[in-house]
């Protein structure tokens, strides 16, 4: 058993990151869900004009959708293939939520990305401040992987999984999109700057309240009574 | 205490149509439905608050009476809360002509309704008592702060309320008259007793449930040991 917090947590993203070598299925996964999300939004407002308002709406629900679908997968894995157990013996609940959620953080940046790239390239909606769009997109990815890595172990165990986690994602997530999309909001228009800036900053706090609770509730639900 | 709690009902609904009716609404007669429904949307916030908590307390000290009290809180949250969306949208329709308007307070309120909902997909998927309790706690303790963002939070938010049909700060500034606020008031101390009595009987249900279960269990352990002979025992419960 590795000795200390930072070994632990190491060694919980190094053993992410080979399951994910190994078989590359969930990165392929992510990809092509975002591809297809923002394909299908794209296509529906094919020769329409969008605003900034439906703009940052149709990107944070491409988001939303991409990281729900792909990251609720980091514990139910576990329980299907049997590796929950040894994960259990083998580092301390605060380690192994930390190790999934900055996984999950790299996957769903590298997702977030993806589908922002494709969806301006797509429907040549303008961004008049990046810089805006980048910092709440960061912060965005990182509460999507924090929440998104407990829902999953929460039902990792339960029936109906796949259902389960939308319904129970989902909720949580909305008040994040509500201040996601202020900020889109204000980055494609370049208008209400400082309500924009506002938005951003109501993304980051979000979440730092997600880190700074859900290892407690996390360690609650993942050691067995 | 029902009789009471009836009488109390009738008495403030008989009084809330002889108060004179508020003045900035289109329909000033219709808006009484106010009189249910802000006490309902005080009691869902309270009720929201309290499961939380409750929750929060089962996950420190694992004791079964907290995750009762929780599951409890959960139900009378989400009633009121349904009681509040459905004269909410009565009031819209009378009032602002449509039943859904996506007002900042009707999505936000819609999007409380749907974490307390969750909460039951929650505790539905899970058959084993202790892990449904766990995961059900763990949930409804990370729902406090989404809650309190929805309720208090993001209506009030400049961007928002302008764009809100909602009155803003009517409660804060004072703008009903005097008896229109006894009457609000009235109701939902009315509303409060209502779901506090009906609240305390489900804990009381769930301890019963539970003692139920655990001389279950006792019996089954004792007809374990004596391998050699079933042995039949009567339970008698007393509340």
């Amino acid at each position: 058993m590795s000795s200390n917090w930072g070994n632990e947590i190491r060694a919980v993203i190094r053993k992410e990151l080979c399951t994910e070598m190994r078989n590359k299925s969930a990165t392929f996964t992510a990809v092509m869900l975002s591809v297809t999300t923002v394909f299908t939004l794209a296509f529906a407002f094919y020769g329409r004009q969008l605003t900034g308002d439906g703009a940052a709406g149709m990107l944070w629900a491409a988001l939303l959708f991409a990281g729900v679908g792909t990251l609720t997968r980091a514990f139910i894995a576990e329980e299907e293939q049997g590796t929950g157990d040894l994960l259990r013996m083998w580092a301390r609940p605060h380690a192994v939520y930390w190790g999934k959620a900055i996984f999950a953080f790299g996957q769903m940046a590298l997702t977030g990305f993806l589908v922002a790239a494709l969806f301006l390239l797509l429907t040549g909606v303008g961004v008049a401040t990046p810089l805006m769009l980048f910092v709440s997109l960061l912060g965005g990815a990182a509460a999507l992987s924090g929440t998104v890595t407990l829902v999953s172990a929460m039902i990792a165990r339960g029936s109906n999984r796949g259902t389960l986690a939308g319904v129970v994602a989902l909720p949580l997530l909305l008040p994040l999109i509500a201040l996601g999309v202020t900020a889109g909001r204000s980055a494609f228009e370049g208008l209400a700057t400082s309500s924009g800036w506002a938005g951003t900053a109501g993304v980051w706090l979000y979440t730092l309240l997600v880190f700074a609770t859900a290892p407690y509730q996390f360690a609650a639900i993942w050691r067995e009574p | 205490m029902k009789w009471l709690l009836l009488l109390g009902m009738i008495v403030a609904t008989v009084f809330s149509y002889q108060v004179a009716p508020a003045k900035d609404f289109p329909q000033p007669e219709l808006a009484r439905i106010i009189f249910f429904h802000l006490p309902c949307a005080y009691a869902t916030a309270g009720f929201s608050i309290f499961a939380a908590i409750a929750s929060w307390r089962y996950l420190a000290k694992r004791d079964w009476i907290w995750e009762f009290r929780a599951h409890a809180a959960t139900e009378m949250a989400l009633t009121l809360g349904c009681a509040t969306m459905i004269t909410g949208i009565l009031f819209s329709k009378v009032q602002w002509g449509s039943w859904w308007h996506w007002d900042a307070r009707q999505t936000s309120f819609l999007i409380v309704l749907l974490l307390l909902g969750a909460y039951f997909a929650i505790r539905m998927a899970f058959e084993e008592e202790v892990s449904r309790a766990r995961v059900s706690a763990a949930y409804s303790s990370l729902t406090l702060l989404p809650i309190l963002f929805l309720i208090f939070v993001f209506p009030k938010l400049p961007q928002v309320a302008k764009n809100s049909l909602h009155p803003q700060g009517v409660v804060a500034k004072g703008r009903f008259s005097p008896d229109y606020w006894s009457v609000i008031l009235t109701v939902f101390v009315l509303v409060l007793i209502t779901a506090i009595w009906l609240y305390k009987m489900h804990v009381r249900t769930s301890v019963l449930t539970q003692s139920l279960r655990d001389q279950d269990g006792n019996l089954e352990d004792s007809g374990r040991s004596t391998t050699a002979r079933r042995v039949d025992q009567s339970v008698s419960v007393h509340e």
